[in-house]
């Protein structure tokens, strides 16, 4: 793949990571339909893409006291073999049902996401605010 | 929040992220909003389990020879880039919009990818 689109892909992930709309999202399907990359290595990409945007944010949030490690602990712990299982399975199970499985997993946000968008919606226009933040 | 459901929560979490190599912090998040978090507390939260997760999964990519680190990292200054243009741009737009429009996209591609 040219370098030119590698690097607009990552411009354009980099812009939803920051509107909150998953960058990650954007990048795996950019770099597997358009790149040609493979599921396999575009995940990858994405998971090294992650990691200083996330330190970023997480430095802010730490600063407002927003998360604590030591409550988080059991969560880290379960998650991390977890994260083990996942990651073996999904890079030795065939690729076609992956593929399956990943389509399923994006209908899946995407319709969560579109019914608290929904919930968000209503709920403002009941109240006649924002309730997530009344000061708006 | 109990520890048995937040012990699931991560699992699920972990499992998710390093089988898709994303989406770990959108099933932390629902969980633990589920759970009572608030939506901050739950996000800032999702994003410090899925980091670690993240890494994990990163050393088992690298392990397997699916993933090379340093190639990688060339992409980051154009993502860092693209970040700081977002932030501008979430002032002047209407997020939830966006968002709708980007589960739509999600929803199309996901189709796609089922049914080809």
């Amino acid at each position: 793949m040219d370098t030119l689109p590698l690097y607009a892909a990552s411009f354009a992930a980099g812009i939803c990571a920051a509107l909150g709309l998953g960058g990650g999202t954007v990048l795996i399907l950019f770099l597997t339909a358009v790149g040609g990359y493979s599921r396999q290595a575009a995940q990858g990409i994405n998971l090294v893409f992650f990691i200083p945007c996330a330190l970023t944010a997480l430095a802010a949030y730490r600063k407002e006291h927003l998360f604590q490690p030591k409550k988080l602990l059991p969560a880290l712990l379960f998650g991390t073999v977890g994260a083990i299982l996942g990651a073996l399975f999904g890079l030795t199970a065939e690729q076609a049902l992956m593929r399956r499985a990943f389509g399923a997993f994006l209908v899946a946000m995407g319709m969560v996401t579109l019914s608290r968008c929904q919930q968000k919606s209503e709920r403002t226009s009941y109240f006649g605010g924002n309730q997530d933040n009344p000061a708006k | 929040m109990r520890k048995d459901k937040l012990s699931a929560a991560g699992f699920l979490s972990g499992a998710v992220n390093g089988l898709f190599g994303a989406g770990g912090g959108n099933i932390a998040v629902l969980m633990l909003e589920r759970e009572g978090a608030d939506p901050k507390t739950a996000h800032a939260s999702a994003l410090a389990l899925t980091l670690v997760f993240s890494i994990v999964s990163i050393f088992i990519y690298t392990a397997k020879g699916a993933l090379d680190p340093v190639n990688a990292a060339k992409l980051l200054p154009f993502g860092a880039m693209g970040a700081f243009v977002g932030t501008r741009l979430m002032k002047r737009i209407d997020p939830m919009m966006l968002v709708r429009l980007f589960a739509c996209v999600m929803i199309y591609f996901g189709i796609r990818m089922m049914t080809n």
